[in-house]
């Protein structure tokens, strides 16, 4: 090991941060003497996989992105367990909660997310949480068994991740109510009748579904008054009447509301911030020397919460810090280049597909309704181009459609598009 | 005689019976016999070609070897109806013989008609005659004989002085040189055709010329295609006749021994036809064209004319018939091998009908209405009080008679007028006002029967039993191998029956179709002494079994001979009073159509190759609905541009007299300025198919044939919307104001329709059968496109396209075969069907590989399979391959799995079908790929 190497210090062990250091590796294993900060005990998993590791059918094993043995044999200085809490810009060096200090030549950020927690009472009691972590998810199945037979499992946000945490749940066996604010589930994905439809294929499972309902408050044991009890729901949009609040009963709450860049430790070192850290189409900070990438990052307003795109940003970054080109003008061949990227889950039995944004009332759509199949698709139009689409229950032959929005063709046959898929169009 | 039939042949192998029947086509004039093998074990049918019948020789055609597929009971006429209500036969023969006497009694007896068809066997067609011939008193009984041979009867007549076809199949394969005029025989009468080819390429050196104003198939195969302006063969065989006399190619033995008035016609020619180039020049041909005809004809002995409907259906067929006739009389080319002009008819019985004298003009048996002694001879022999005692109304005119109330009673049988005749909607408003209207069909929607009074259900092909006679003369047996279905009866029973109910008893009191052959082989015989070319008297006394047993037999065929005739007047006598043959002036005007500038196209009309008429039978075939799917007319290129008509695009061709809505085809061999349009089309099958609506009822002067090939006729685009293809389980009633196309194809009802303004969807849905269908359905908020599936556990009921019809190419255009073989897939149990795969219309192909594994991008499993068969023994490099198992990573595990899997069938041995049971296991848990990390 040659001390003349330059100093990579990657603060964060998620999906980018292990995306970052396989690239990283596999195109210049000798250029650099890498270090990593992860918060979380755990050395890298696959985040997505977390349900399933939640209800037992994938094992522990099966999450990890690594073997144990991997960040040895990379020579790769792995710190776990110990949170970054402050950057020296002007030293370069970062400083954990443990006290341990590292000095860096280049810095990475990819401290991602973490769970929005509503501004409601209560929100601190205990069995309100999130499913973040590997941590979230055993405390959750501990509370699960802890709390065997009392009343059900409420999830809070009716989307992706709520959608996800609630079957997991009720996989599992428990009684689970999903609370959501909008009028139908998924509605930044989906329109209301693929939305409605999925509801009631979600409650002929046995879930519960609240929508268009606001989660008001968190509502403590009256003999353990840490404990949660229930949560407090007012229907939305009751226009004039008298609308009176209605209590659910539950032990746990699993807030799935939505996320929120981690970016504490950028804003105190002074690096240029809106939303998430501002990085331009090479995950340059305003720093230099100074990078960041996945969820914790912004480029041109745009966030990221899907992993394609993450792993995009770190294949930039490996090829760019492999390159050691990072202060020169940098190629534009190498630069993010943003894309329309598909949402695609199985949610009690039902896939899910949803792609682009579903333009105004006016535009042309087209509607495939199957519905003794529980079949539905839908197709956007917006200046004779693909916009957006939907599908419930039958999602073959859809991998094209994300690549034919970004394209901008005019669609000739949007017949066949929308029932063959871009396949056949 | 041989071929004892039925047979009853013993299977060597299965030591099982199966049954053999030998019988005649049901369709063209050529006649072809059939064997039909009934398996014992099964009871299914299979169609052959009969090795042994002297017409086909063991030849098939596709209509003829498709015949086995219209046999089945949809859309028969199965019992009796009467205004409208099902009766039994005793009701409805009672009323028949009511109503036809009433109106005799109050009205006269040429007050009814019949109009029959060329698809009566002999039998039937002898006692509809005799009834009304013999019975009845009036010779109000016509044929659609007369559509397609009248002329050629009248030509045989005047010239040869009978109605006789003088050669045989077998002069077409001696002869070396043949001229086809007027016939596009590869397709109308193939197994002649195919004879041809044979003997064609067996000797090269046979010459084959066709004259047709289309670049016909049959042209196509032809050393010289004179490509005349429509109607001009009138003109190319009077300098035909000229260029003999010129040439000195005459053979002035043979007419100065077995003709008269050769000299006075002959000036005429000279004078007429002055020369090859104005020859030429009439018919838009090259004088080199014509004279390489004129020398070939000139110079070979063994010459055969064919004539076909080319030369019938015009208003002068009779002189063209007779100029064909005039040049094989000059040049001796009659009655020897090889040589004969030969008329080809078109239908599987016409022969037999004038044979038995079924024509308007003709009395029985060759005999003459306006023949005194022929009258007393029939009389005699029927024992009948009142003998019709003038011609009765030839086709057009009958009907005309019914237009206008003269004609009260019409018995139409086993023929479709409404669609056949010339002005057809004239033939339809006669219909109409006609105070009784009888149809014997074995069908049960016609567009004939849709305006019939009683409706007498008919035995079909296969189920009855009689004689026909071909093109050649030649006598055989249609033979019944199905029982006969529901309440159906022949049909010289239902009328053998109505005459027993007008007091006929005795005259009519027949037992079996051999009883009547056994009569009408009397007849030909009764006070004949060799005066009358038609003499069958070697049946005269012929039993039930030997009738049974009868092989074909060609006529004439005199008491004590074993075989009949193959060619006539080898002797050179004719049936005349002198034995000569007439040569017969004829006049060579008036002949054309002229286009105008109104209706600036040229109309002809004709057959394809694989529907029969008004497809009553071949419209049940979905093997021959392929050909010519849809109604058509063929143009030239330059005309559909001129007219700014797109191929394919809906065209109106219309006449002062009609309007039909057909598909535009180009054929570069259609002249400039003509269109071609299929007969068979009609409203069973299309809005608005039937050409002869347009045709007008202009007949030729003599023989009273429709002039069918010349129409002037004008063409416009007809614009649409839309287009949809509609397929149903159950036929369906569609709105009057679009356009449609209708087949019935391996069950299924098939339309392709078009309009303008919006589908109505609501009207498909209305007719959805009473159950509790499931609908799988698109909708487009523009309204430019619709899908709409109905479904039951089992079936897919109904399955509607409708598309923009500006769509280019084939986009939104379902793929029809591809539909309906999913649609009919025995495999395809309505749990396998995607009904939104059968919505997109058409096969997408790359879903046969398997689930899919990996969900971004889309790898199956059988892609991934094959990538670790190849040598892929990791995740990694599974991944670089096929991309499976890069992005989220949610596959990896069953990606390890594949591996396993493949590694351990590898080492096992194991049947690759483990590993889809293991894989398929793994792709119930597939799981979420694209959400938030």
């Amino acid at each position: 090991m040659s001390r003349s190497r330059p100093h990579l210090l990657i603060v964060g062990n998620g999906m980018a941060g292990n995306r970052l250091l396989t690239q990283l590796q596999s195109l210049a294993p000798e250029n650099f003497r890498i270090t990593v900060i992860g918060q979380e005990k755990a050395a890298a998993y696959n985040r997505i996989l977390l349900t399933p590791w939640l209800n037992g059918e994938i094992s522990t094993e099966e999450l990890r992105l690594q073997n144990s043995d991997w960040y040895a044999r990379q020579e790769i200085t792995l710190h776990l367990g110990d949170a970054a809490l402050a950057i020296d810009v002007a030293h370069k060096t970062l400083r954990c909660e443990s006290g341990k200090e590292f000095s860096w030549d280049l810095l990475v950020l990819a401290t991602g997310s973490h769970a929005l927690i509503p501004p409601v009472p209560g929100y601190n009691l205990k069995g309100v949480m999130c499913l973040r972590t590997r941590d979230d998810a055993a405390l959750l199945r501990q509370r699960c068994t802890d709390n065997d037979g009392a009343s059900g499992i409420a999830v809070v946000g009716g989307g992706v991740l709520g959608l996800e945490a609630a079957c997991a749940l009720h996989a599992m066996g428990l009684p689970v109510t999903i609370i959501h604010r909008d009028a139908w589930l998924m509605n930044r994905q989906l329109d209301q009748e693929a939305g409605e439809q999925l509801a009631d294929t979600i409650r002929a499972r046995g879930i519960k579904v609240h929508t268009g309902v606001n989660c008001t408050k968190f509502i403590a044991d009256k003999n353990s008054p840490g404990l949660l009890a229930g949560i407090e729901l007012v229907p939305l949009d009751a226009t004039g009447a008298d609308v009176s609040p209605q209590q659910l009963n539950c032990h746990t709450a699993v807030l799935a509301i939505g996320i929120k860049p981690e970016i504490t430790l950028a804003k105190t070192a002074g690096l240029n911030c809106e939303r998430a850290i501002v990085v331009d189409n090479w995950m340059r900070t305003s720093v230099e020397n100074i990078f960041a990438l996945g969820e914790c990052c912004q480029i041109n307003q745009e966030m990221f919460g899907l992993v394609a795109p993450v792993y995009q940003q770190a294949d930039v970054l490996a090829s760019l810090l492999a390159d050691g080109k990072w202060q020169r003008a940098m190629p534009a061949r190498l630069q993010y280049q943003p894309k329309t990227l598909a949402t695609r889950l199985k949610v009690a039995g039902l896939d899910v597909y949803s792609v682009g944004l579903i333009p105004e009332q006016s535009s042309r759509s087209l509607i495939w309704r199957d519905s003794t199949q529980g079949h539905y698709r839908r197709l956007w139009l917006k200046d004779n181009q693909i916009a957006a689409a939907v599908a419930l229950g039958d999602i073959d032959g859809l991998r094209e459609y994300a690549g034919l929005i970004d394209q901008q063709q005019p669609c000739t046959d949007p017949v066949s598009l929308l029932l063959g898929g871009g396949a056949a169009a | 005689m041989s071929g004892l039939m039925p047979v009853h042949a013993i299977d060597k192998h299965t030591r099982l019976i199966s049954k053999k029947t030998k019988t005649t086509c049901a369709y063209c004039g050529v006649g072809c016999g059939f064997v039909v093998t009934a398996d014992a074990n099964d009871g299914t049918r299979t169609l052959q070609a009969d090795q042994l019948h002297p017409a086909n020789k063991g030849r098939f055609c596709v209509k003829g070897s498709s015949q086995l597929e219209t046999i089945g009971l949809d859309n028969r006429l199965l019992y009796p109806h009467v205004d409208g209500h099902q009766t039994s036969w005793d009701e409805a023969l009672d009323e028949t013989a009511r109503r036809l006497r009433d109106t005799i009694k109050n009205h006269g007896p040429d007050s009814v008609a019949f109009y029959v068809s060329g698809q009566l066997l002999t039998e039937d067609y002898y006692v509809a005659n005799k009834l009304m011939k013999g019975f009845i008193g009036s010779a109000n009984i016509d044929t659609n004989s007369r559509l397609c041979m009248s002329t050629a009867v009248a030509a045989h007549k005047r010239v040869l002085g009978s109605d006789s076809v003088p050669g045989c199949y077998e002069d077409l394969e001696c002869a070396d040189l043949i001229v086809i005029t007027g016939s596009n025989m590869a397709w109308t009468h193939p197994v002649v055709y195919q004879r041809i080819m044979a003997a064609k390429t067996a000797r090269p050196q046979m010459k084959l010329v066709v004259i047709d104003p289309r670049k016909t198939v049959t042209a196509e195969s032809a050393d010289l295609h004179l490509q005349i302006k429509p109607g001009t063969d009138a003109f190319l065989f009077d300098g035909l006749f000229a260029h003999l006399i010129r040439s000195a190619a005459l053979d002035m033995e043979f007419i100065q021994s077995h003709t008269k008035g050769f000299n006075d016609i002959a000036t005429n020619s000279l004078t007429r036809s002055p020369s090859n180039i104005v020859v030429a020049e009439r018919c838009g041909l090259t004088q080199h064209e014509v004279n390489d005809f004129y020398n070939a004809f000139a110079m070979t002995e063994k010459t055969v004319t064919v004539f076909s409907q080319g030369i019938n259906q015009s208003a002068n067929g009779v002189e063209k018939a007779s100029a064909i006739l005039h040049c094989h009389l000059a040049t001796g080319k009659i009655g020897k091998p090889g040589a004969c002009p030969f008329s080809i008819t078109g239908q599987p019985n016409a022969m037999g009908g004038r044979e038995v004298g079924g024509l308007a003009n003709q009395l029985a048996a060759h005999m003459d209405l306006d023949n005194e002694m022929h009258r007393d001879i029939v009389q005699s022999f029927w024992s009948s009080e009142h003998i019709a005692q003038r011609a009765g109304l030839k086709a057009v005119d009958l009907f005309e008679a019914i237009h206008n109330g003269q004609v009260k009673f019409v018995w139409i049988m086993a023929t479709n007028p409404v669609v056949s005749l010339p002005d057809a909607d004239r033939v339809r408003q006669a219909l109409q006002k006609c105070e009784c209207v009888v149809v014997s069909d074995c069908v049960a929607d016609t567009d004939t029967l849709r305006l019939a009074h009683i409706k007498l259900p008919a035995a079909g092909w296969g189920e009855k039993d009689g004689t026909v006679t071909n093109s050649e003369r030649c006598i055989s047996r249609q033979r019944a191998f199905l029982p006969l279905p529901g309440d159906t009866k022949p049909d010289w029973w239902i009328i053998c029956k109505v005459a027993e109910r007008l007091g006929f008893n005795k005259e009519f009191s027949y037992q079996k179709p051999a009883d009547i052959f056994k009569e009408h082989a009397q007849l030909s015989a009764y006070k004949n002494d060799g005066s009358r070319d038609f003499d069958i008297s070697a049946f005269a006394t012929i039993t039930h079994q030997e009738y049974d047993d009868l092989a074909p037999t060609y006529w004439p065929i005199k008491s004590g001979q074993s075989s009949g005739a193959k060619r006539l007047f080898n002797d050179g006598v004719f049936f005349t009073q002198d034995g000569r043959a007439n040569f017969v002036k004829t006049g060579l005007q008036g002949a054309l159509v002229e286009n105008t500038l109104t209706y600036p196209l040229i109309l002809n009309t004709g057959r394809i190759r694989d529907q029969w008429h008004t497809m009553t039978r071949t419209g049940r075939s979905a093997r021959l609905q392929q050909h010519r799917p849809e109604v058509f007319a063929e143009f030239h290129p330059e005309d559909l541009e001129k007219l700014c008509i797109r191929e394919h695009q809906l065209i109106a061709l219309s006449s002062p007299l009609g309007r039909c809505v057909l598909r535009a085809h180009i054929n570069n061999g259609q002249s400039r300025g003509t269109v071609y349009a299929p007969i068979h089309w009609n409203d069973c099958f299309t809005s608005a198919g039937r050409i002869d609506s347009l045709v007008s009822a202009v007949c030729d002067p003599i023989s009273g044939q429709p002039a069918f090939k010349q129409t002037a006729v004008k063409a416009e685009p007809v614009h649409s919307d839309w287009q949809a293809l509609l397929v149903s389980r159950t036929s369906l009633t569609l709105p009057a104001n679009h356009y449609w196309n209708y087949r019935l194809l391996d069950g299924l009802h098939v339309y392709n329709i078009e309009g303008i303004g919006q589908f109505d969807i609501g009207l498909v849905k209305q007719q959805l059968p009473d159950t509790h269908s499931n609908i799988a359905e698109l909708s487009d908020s523009d309204k430019q496109a619709i899908r709409l599936l109905a479904y039951t556990h089992s079936e897919v009921l109904l399955a509607l396209y409708v598309w923009p019809e500006s769509t280019s190419d084939m986009a939104g255009k379902p793929d029809e075969s591809w539909l309906i073989s999913e649609l009919n897939s025995t495999a395809a149990s309505i749990k396998k069907l995607s009904m939104r795969l059968l919505a997109l219309g058409s096969a997408v192909h790359g879903n046969s590989d398997g689930p899919l594994v990996c969900t971004c991008h889309q790898v199956r499993q059988a892609v991934i399979q094959k990538a670790i068969s190849s040598g892929c023994c990791s995740v990694e490099a599974i991944g670089q391959c096929t991309r499976a198992g890069t992005q989220c990573g949610s596959c990896v595990p069953e990606l390890r799995k594949l591996i396993q899997n493949v590694e351990h069938s590898i080492g096992q041995k194991t049947e690759t079908s483990d590993i889809h049971i293991v894989a398929n296991n793994l792709m119930q848990e597939e799981n979420v790929c694209q959400k938030p990390c």
